[in-house]
């Protein structure tokens, strides 16, 4: 058939092109657009090739006499660094021993393993940045998701900052930006790849956690957690429902609650703010969804496209163009999830994603790797935190759907990874995979049976979700080996390991309870961020997963403790009474160890540290409320969401993994020897404020 | 056949220019070459392979950022030069069926153009060749010519039979259209004849036999009835350019470049893949 219809075909075109019109050579726009294109592209790959050809024995020259020096002691080519964030090494040696993780277990065998001791505390913005700088938190200035403003003891995010333009020029309604927003990225020190780029060894760098605003250096690198959306935060997802008894406030996300009228829903996607306006707006995105029940479908329209989406099924990446106003354009992508159709109508929207092809933030270096990335292997998530835990802690996708997105988003890194590899001639290339952060986070209480969250919420699954994961990264582990040389080092290494979340520890309740926190008059709890806290009378306070802070005098802007010798006093006290923190409930000790930051190795920025850090034992963790700076009086519960699994405790409790193709010399290594290891792989030596030893010479 | 898609394309062009018939050439030539690529861009975007030809082009300007982020890496350029090639070559093979499928309808645009723009009246007082060709040697043909009143005949018959042609000139004299009244053979049939001093004007060249590609080339008149032994009636007006700041610029070039020009500049707006 089809080859009746190309034969139809062609002597229909050997007979139109015979015949004798005169104008035949001219043959409309159409032609003219495809030669066009195709001519400027011919003649750009011939100026390029030229040129190249012409430039390419002088750069190689010149590299050759940069790279004499260092290389002449290296004996590798390339160095891959597969992340696996939150890999734990208990479980990795289950699966291992059970024989589920065979390329894991030939890289054990063939070069080496060890659990990797991770930072204090163990959390992976603060790790990946001791990965990348071989020093500990106090010389990059990472101690946590968040850090506070002493001044006004409000979160912020620890790793960067975006204020908004300086100077504006006003017209009319508008206030239009004449300098670019400042956005300034919060952690300090010298990433190894910007020691290896001024050598001339060039890196690509993939979705390694605070790595957003991207530094320049000498190659390529795409931002990872702490990327934000296109609404400033760490990933705002939207869900759409009618049925009004789950319009309830939730986190990390929108819940907006829609009427179909006429199988239709006509509601809007909520954007970015408006900056240019002097009245700060919302601006929002008409969105129009017909739904039909027969074929369990909806027909979506929005930003000039109309799709088809069936139930259950996720959309390809869709561009949304927010208008600000004066003919702009803020381009963002976004997938699409309608979960049922009938009785009630569900929809779930990712957050709204930096469109990698018009990024409005700069994400990745050189600011067209982006582009490059996304016209390649098609569109991919840029957030930071790409995977959606909110969305499922919060019933907005259900488990399976969960996994769906997780993993399609981990295809999208696999091919970036792939890429760096096969395109990567000397030099580092090195990805981090969140997959299994968050599917640890999420799935981990089907390892625990006796996990608080099976008797609540969604729980369809089992074990095998863990077990699936640790064999799905053990493949990736095997692509890659396939991809090696014998000058070439694979290391395998995750920031922390993962342990079972069942039990939330408010600290701040803790400390209101022991008369270290005081609230307002006639107050008998507080609101989030410490709404209803006395400060005048408190004298320390837990802000994030792991921190506690004293009210310092001359540091906070209330501050009653004075700083010396009262201060170590009261150190000392809280350490001794929280170290025996009981959870008379479930029996068991809440804390492992408390870590006076006098104690931890020091630097420059010692002085952002918290003043202690909380090492939970296993089971425990920082409570929800707590986190957010919520006081009352129950100061342990019962975890009961979907994220169930977690790291934020004692670091020596979650070792992170190691793994290399090569022998090391070091039986306990530490996530800060990455880095110096890397550098003297490449026959650099390492500078001496980097804190870690080389695993391994060149 | 082709007196029905003669008679829809001249009357949709004639209402199309009339407008700016006593307007500079160049709004007439705006217009058309807007309205074309409107036009072709709809046909493109329902002929062609959009989902492809964005894909091949994506993968296009992936290749030639590689070249830029891999510039010291002599393989990496090599291999995104080579792709590049292989997807312009892919690309070209989308655009072939949006090509061929405009073919027709452009051609047929292309001709009723050529009325409009290919060449000018005669002035009032200019001259120019009128052929006749016949279907066989003219020596023995009893063909007369009686032009009517506003043109002269200015010539005897010239009559050359290898070319089977007989040759006079005409001169127009007074503005307005006009007709040459041939006989032959106890028949009769007449040639329009366009004077005027306006050189934006509907001109037909030639007035053909009923032949269907003959009949599609030159539209402008009826056909010659089949039993008189003429086949074409020609009149050899001068060719029109487009003044360009002082320069003369074929129509076909300014159609071709106005109409790529309108179609690049739309296509993002009705979000075509070109």
């Amino acid at each position: 058939m089809n080859r009746s219809r190309s034969i139809r075909f062609l002597i229909c075109l050997i007979a139109f092109t015979l015949l004798p019109f005169p104008l035949m050579a001219y043959v409309g726009p159409g032609a003219g657009f495809a030669f066009i294109s195709s001519f400027f592209t011919l003649f750009m790959v011939l100026v390029l090739a030229v040129f190249s050809l012409l430039a390419w024995p002088f750069r190689f020259v010149y590299r050759k006499l940069k790279r004499r020096r260092i290389l002449g002691k290296s004996t590798i080519d390339k160095v891959i660094i597969l992340g696996l964030d939150g890999m734990d090494p208990m479980l990795v040696d289950k699966y291992m021993a059970e024989g589920k993780l065979p390329h894991l277990s030939r890289l054990k065998e063939e070069g080496s393993y060890a659990p990797l001791r991770t930072t204090i505390p163990s959390i992976s913005p603060v790790a990946w940045s001791s990965f990348m700088t071989g020093a500990h938190p106090a010389k990059h200035n990472i101690f946590d998701f968040l850090s506070r403003d002493p001044r006004t003891y409000l979160p912020d995010l620890s790793s960067a900052s975006i204020s908004k333009p300086k100077r504006v020029f006003s017209i009319g309604k508008y206030n239009i930006p004449i300098s670019k927003p400042e956005i300034k990225g919060m952690r300090k020190s010298v990433p190894f790849w910007k020691i290896l780029g001024d050598s001339n060894i060039f890196s690509t760098i993939l979705r390694v956690p605070i790595t957003f605003p991207p530094e320049k250096f000498n190659g390529h690198l795409l931002s990872g957690m702490c990327a934000p959306d296109l609404k400033g935060s760490q990933g705002t997802f939207f869900f759409y429902t009618t049925d009004l008894e789950k319009v309830k406030e939730h986190e990390g996300g929108v819940i907006l609650p829609v009427d179909v009228k006429d199988g239709q829903v006509d509601t809007f996607i909520s954007g970015p703010e408006n900056t240019m306006l002097k009245k700060v707006e919302e601006i929002r995105l008409p969105l129009k969804i017909r739904l039909d029940r027969e074929k369990d479908e909806a027909h979506i329209t929005v930003s000039g496209q109309t799709f088809c989406l069936k139930k259950g099924v996720f959309s390809e990446w869709k561009k949304l163009s927010f208008h600000p106003g004066l003919g702009l354009t803020i381009s963002s992508t976004a997938r699409f999830y309608v979960s049922q159709i009938h009785p009630h109508f569900e929809m779930y929207l990712t957050p709204l994603n930096i469109d990698p092809e018009k990024p409005a933030l700069p994400i990745s270096h050189p600011s067209f790797y982006s582009i490059y990335l996304s016209k390649l292997l098609g569109s991919f998530i840029t957030l930071g935190e790409a995977n959606d835990t909110w969305a499922l802690n919060e019933g907005a996708l259900s488990e399976e759907a969960f996994l769906e997105l997780t993993y399609s988003n981990h295809r999208e890194w696999e091919g970036m990874f792939f890429n760096a590899i096969d395109k990567t001639q000397r030099g580092v290339a090195a990805c981090v995979f969140e997959t299994t952060d968050s599917i640890q986070h999420m799935f981990f209480r089907y390892l625990d049976p006796a996990h608080p969250a099976l008797k609540n919420g969604q729980c369809a699954l089992s074990a095998k979700v863990i077990e699936d994961l640790y064999a799905n990264m053990d493949e990736l582990v095997g692509k890659t080996q396939s991809r090696l040389d014998d000058k070439t080092v694979l290391i395998v290494m995750s920031d922390h390991g993962f342990k079972s979340f069942r039990r939330g520890v408010n600290i701040n309740s803790w400390l209101y309870v022991n008369g270290y926190l005081s609230l307002k008059d006639g107050m008998t709890e507080s609101g989030e961020w410490f709404k209803d806290v006395d400060w005048e009378r408190t004298k320390a306070y837990a802000i994030g997963l792991g921190g506690l802070y004293l009210n310092q005098v001359g540091r906070e802007a209330q501050g009653i403790v004075e700083a010396g010798e009262e201060a170590k006093v009261l150190r000392n006290e809280l350490i001794e009474k929280l170290t025996l923190l009981y959870d008379d409930e479930r029996g068991e000790k809440a804390m492992s160890k408390v870590y006076d930051k006098d104690d931890l190795p020091g630097g420059p920025y010692k002085e952002n540290a918290p003043d202690l850090i909380i090492g939970y034992n296993i089971g425990y963790r920082a409570s929800w409320d707590g986190v957010k700076g919520k006081v009352n009086r129950i100061v342990i519960e019962d975890n009961i969401k979907a994220w169930s699994g977690d790291h934020c405790i004692d670091p020596a409790l979650v070792p992170g993994i190691f793994f290399s193709n090569r022998k090391i010399n070091k039986k306990n290594p530490c996530i800060v020897d990455i880095a110096p290891t890397v550098l003297t792989l490449f026959g650099l030596k390492p500078p001496p404020h980097m804190d870690g030893d080389a695993l391994m010479e060149s | 056949m082709a007196s029905a898609i003669n008679f829809i394309f001249g009357k949709a062009f004639d209402l199309l220019l009339f407008p700016f018939k006593n307007m500079n050439p160049w709004v007439g030539m705006i217009v058309v070459s807007l309205l074309t690529a409107l036009l072709m861009l709809w046909v493109y975007k329902y002929s062609s392979n959009q989902e492809g030809i964005k894909k091949v082009k994506d993968k296009i300007k992936a290749h030639l950022l590689e070249l830029r982020l891999y510039k010291d890496n002599f393989q990496v350029t090599l291999q995104a030069q080579k792709k590049i090639l292989g997807y312009n070559a892919k690309y070209m093979f989308y655009a072939l069926k949006p090509m061929l499928v405009m073919m027709i309808p452009i051609v047929l645009i292309l001709i009723q153009l050529d009325l409009w723009f290919g060449c000018r009246p005669l002035k009032p007082g200019e001259s120019a060749l009128l052929k006749v060709t016949m279907e066989q040697s003219p020596l023995q043909s009893d063909l007369t010519v009686q032009p009517s009143p506003g043109i002269q005949i200015e010539t005897p018959a010239l009559r050359m039979e290898d070319e089977k042609e007989i040759d006079w000139r005409v001169k127009g004299l007074q503005e307005g259209l006009h007709a040459l009244t041939f006989k032959v053979d106890n028949q009769s049939f007449t040639k329009q004849v366009v004077v005027s001093a306006n050189p934006f004007a509907k001109v037909s060249t030639a007035r053909v036999r009923n032949q269907f590609l003959d009949r599609l080339i030159d539209p402008g008149e009826p056909a010659i009835p089949q039993n008189v032994p003429v086949t074409k009636v020609e009149i050899a007006y001068a060719p029109h350019d487009l003044n360009f700041f002082g320069y003369a610029i074929n129509w076909l070039i300014a159609f071709f470049i106005l109409s790529i020009i309108f179609g690049f500049g739309l296509k993002g707006f009705f979000h075509i893949e070109v």
